[in-house]
């Protein structure tokens, strides 16, 4: 057996310990050190139990603790011989109309439509009754012939003016607002999304009478069904409460009507800059110039 | 060379140790955030717009309530998206369980008032189905592929009529008498019959009928053919068991209703599923025995099933008929989802369901008509070079788009010339067919009177 040390190898391993050591004893240096453990008293009495009062402060046969793990609003259902009001909410119609449905596949056994098939329909008549908006066209509008640069100038102050007038300042964004509301129903109310959902339901229409010059029909016509998307979908937010499935399928396509309205006001800007000239900077078409989003 | 590599080493050796150090001494510092503008900086275009520019900040605070939403989509989807809308729909898609299920307890409690008359008469209505299913067998059983021995497949079909008529009118199937000893005792007729033994098959052919009784006599075709009509009107009636595969914990919501008591009324609540809620006031309201009819777990996966249906499906907003699509156009809506529920309930007045058909049928041939004619005009008025270009250009896109319109109209009038032909050779007024004349009914996409006249408004106005 050779015994020989290679002296490289003995004075590598005695650095790389000299430096593991270093290190450790430079970055635990000065830092606070735990305290010894102290043995426990063998003597000290264990706390004493304490249990839980088993409380139901609303008195409604569900106590304290268990109303904590359910979210969402109670269920309040009407006793028997209640006097009887149809759903009027889309919501009210979809659960009846869905048990309805659930009968009549009971009872007509192999020949009736199937769970899917059940599904699939009332999902596609909630997109008929509340995702379907009704889409504005030439006919809705007046379109006037003259293009000239002053004309476009009244045309892009008119549309500014109307975004002025209207608006609502100091509010939040409708997401913001409608988030803060459901989630703590009675205080956080839905005004805020009320008065968004008028704002721009006079968009809409004060858009909509506008005249429009032949050349800005199509982005005139994008901005007015923009508006109308947002307006239908803010005020479904606003409804939540009464009637929250047409609220939540609005919800779905939420985010394409606010991209929708960022095309539509980029498309304003676009068909406005080659006017630019005659504007002044005191006109109120400058707004437009916010909206301006480099093409992708 | 040596020392060359005696250098690398070294170096190498230096490098490890550098690193190690590093690592072990490495605390990792917080990152000082310095708050900056937004990301952005002038472009050819805004340059165009600098005569202005001063008012830009004005304008910004003047729309900041717009501004909110354009910003929200310009700069953070995706924090939008898991940080607000995920909650928001979580909480909503709560609500929806809440209200639903308030509205169908209501409906049921008060007696399934407005709705379809075989939910009153439920039992009628599934005898009827059972009926038709029986029906359905009974003839598969005279069919080339039965089951049945062709020399007893008469006597085994009016057998199993017979038996049925008897169940039917006791109000449930009887025990069935053909016993294993009625059954070789037939087997022992036909062996003491005109053949002899081994001219009959021998044992061989003994043993086969012996060991498959409800294959090779009629006694044994019979007990296998009740077994079989009695699973498939079993399961006719829906009575099979469907288990809950999720949402359980998703769906569990407080129920309260109000009781009186000496000191007023309270909320007396539970927590627990709709599926169980609208059960239990379904066992109520149609009685004793009904309780398997729906059960629990069926209503809270249907529900379940709807939320899962309304999570995938893709719904396009305003953005996608826009410039990324190519412009507004019409877009046809359908008969109403209100309009719907308002015309249920054809099984009381099946001819109110033909009349609809020929209505929509005669609105499918007008606008078919109109629509030739439009395209006709259209054509002409951009051909004719003193019209102005634009209104050439929109009359020869609108004609071009006239063929398709029309396509669609035909195959809408192909499928209801085939409805009401299914209708007119109904029997009676057999409540299923209509139904599901009905069900095929409105999930056509009809064109309405109003659509029509608003696409032939449209085209006579590019025709000015």
């Amino acid at each position: 057996m050779n015994s020989y040390q290679n002296p490289k190898v003995v004075g590598a391993f005695l650095v790389g310990f000299a430096i593991v050591a270093g290190t450790y004893v430079y970055a635990t240096f000065g830092r606070p050190r735990l305290p010894a453990p102290q043995p426990a008293a063998a003597a000290e009495a264990a706390p004493p139990r304490v249990f839980i009062p088993v409380s139901d402060s609303d008195t409604d046969g569900v106590e304290d603790w268990r109303d904590q793990f359910v979210s969402g609003p109670a269920v309040t259902v009407q006793g028997e011989g209640a006097q009887y009001e149809p759903p009027e909410t889309v919501t009210g119609q979809l659960g009846v109309a869905l048990i309805e449905d659930l009968f009549k596949m009971k009872a007509g056994g192999p020949v009736a439509r199937t769970t899917d098939q059940i599904v699939v329909g009332a999902v596609e008549n909630l997109e008929k009754t509340s995702i379907k908006d009704t889409i504005y066209d030439v006919k809705d509008v007046t379109i006037v012939p003259d293009t000239s640069p002053e004309a476009v100038r009244a045309y892009g102050n008119a549309l500014a003016s109307i975004i002025l007038t209207y608006n609502v300042p100091g509010l939040d964004n409708e997401l913001l607002i409608l988030r803060d509301h459901i989630t703590s129903p009675g205080t956080v109310d839905n005004s805020g999304l009320i008065k968004l959902s008028a704002m721009y339901k006079n968009y809409r229409d004060n858009t909509l009478a506008t005249p429009v010059p032949k050349d800005f029909v199509k982005a005139h016509l994008d901005l007015i069904n923009v508006y109308n998307a947002l307006y239908n979908s803010i005020d479904a937010m606003a409804q939540a409460d009464a009637d929250p499935v047409v609220a939540l399928v609005r919800l779905k396509r939420y985010e394409d009507d606010a991209t929708g309205l960022t095309v539509a006001l980029n498309q304003i800007y676009n068909a406005i800059i080659p006017y630019a000239s005659v504007f002044e900077a005191n006109d109120p078409a400058i707004v437009f110039v916010n909206f301006y989003k480099e093409s992708p | 060379m040596k020392f060359l590599q005696y250098i690398c080493e070294k170096t190498v050796f230096a490098l490890f140790a550098l690193c190690f150090s590093f690592m072990s001494l490495y605390v990792p510092q917080p990152q000082v955030v310095h708050a900056g503008g937004a990301a952005g900086g002038a472009t050819e275009i805004t340059q165009i717009a600098n005569n202005i520019i001063l008012g830009i900040q004005q304008g910004y605070q003047q729309v900041s309530a717009m501004m909110n939403t354009v910003i929200s989509t310009m700069t953070s989807n995706l924090w939008i998206k898991e940080n607000i809308l995920d909650g928001i729909g979580w909480a909503l898609a709560k609500n929806v369980i809440s209200s639903m299920t308030s509205s169908i307890v209501n409906w049921i409690n008060s007696g399934f008032q407005g709705s379809p008359a075989f939910i009153t008469d439920m039992e009628g209505f599934l005898l009827g189905v059972a009926d038709r299913t029986f029906g359905q067998y009974l003839e598969q059983l005279g069919g080339p592929y039965s089951f049945i021995c062709a020399p007893f497949r008469l006597d085994v079909r009016i057998a199993l009529a017979v038996y049925y008529e008897s169940a039917r009118a006791n109000g449930s199937p009887s025990p069935t008498t053909c016993t294993l000893s009625g059954a070789l005792a037939n087997i022992e007729n036909f062996i003491d019959g005109t053949q002899s033994f081994v001219d009959a098959g021998g044992w061989n052919a003994w043993f086969t009928m012996t060991s498959q009784p409800t294959k090779y006599t009629p006694y044994g075709n019979l007990v296998e053919a009740q077994a079989q009509a009695s699973a498939r009107i079993v399961n006719a009636r829906g009575e099979e068991v469907k288990f809950l595969e999720f949402g359980q914990g998703f769906l569990s919501s407080k129920i309260c209703q109000e009781v009186a008591d000496e000191s007023g009324s309270h909320s007396d609540c539970t927590i627990t599923t709709p599926g169980h809620t609208i059960s239990q006031a379904l066992n109520k309201s149609l009685g004793a025995g009904q309780d398997t009819l729906v059960q629990a777990d069926e209503i809270n996966e249907i529900i379940a099933a709807l939320f899962g249906q309304l999570a995938n499906q893709a719904i396009t907003g305003a953005a996608g008929l826009l410039g990324l699509t190519g412009g507004t156009g019409y877009s046809y809506q359908g008969t109403p989802f209100t309009s719907q529920l308002s015309q249920s309930g054809f099984t009381s007045n099946p001819q109110r369901l033909r009349q609809l058909m020929e209505d929509s049928r005669n609105v499918e041939l007008n606008y078919q008509v109109a629509a030739a004619d439009y395209e006709d005009r259209l054509r002409a008025y951009s051909n004719n070079l003193l019209n102005p270009t634009d209104g050439r250009i929109a009359a020869r896109n609108a004609a071009d788009g006239i063929p398709a319109i029309i396509a669609d109209s035909q195959r809408l009038v192909t499928t209801l010339n085939g409805l009401i032909a299914e209708f007119d050779a109904m029997n009676g007024n057999d409540v299923m067919v209509i139904q599901s004349i009905a069900d095929r009914y409105f999930s056509l996409r009809l064109h309405t009177q109003n659509e029509v006249d608003a696409q032939l408004a449209f085209w006579q106005n590019l025709l000015r």
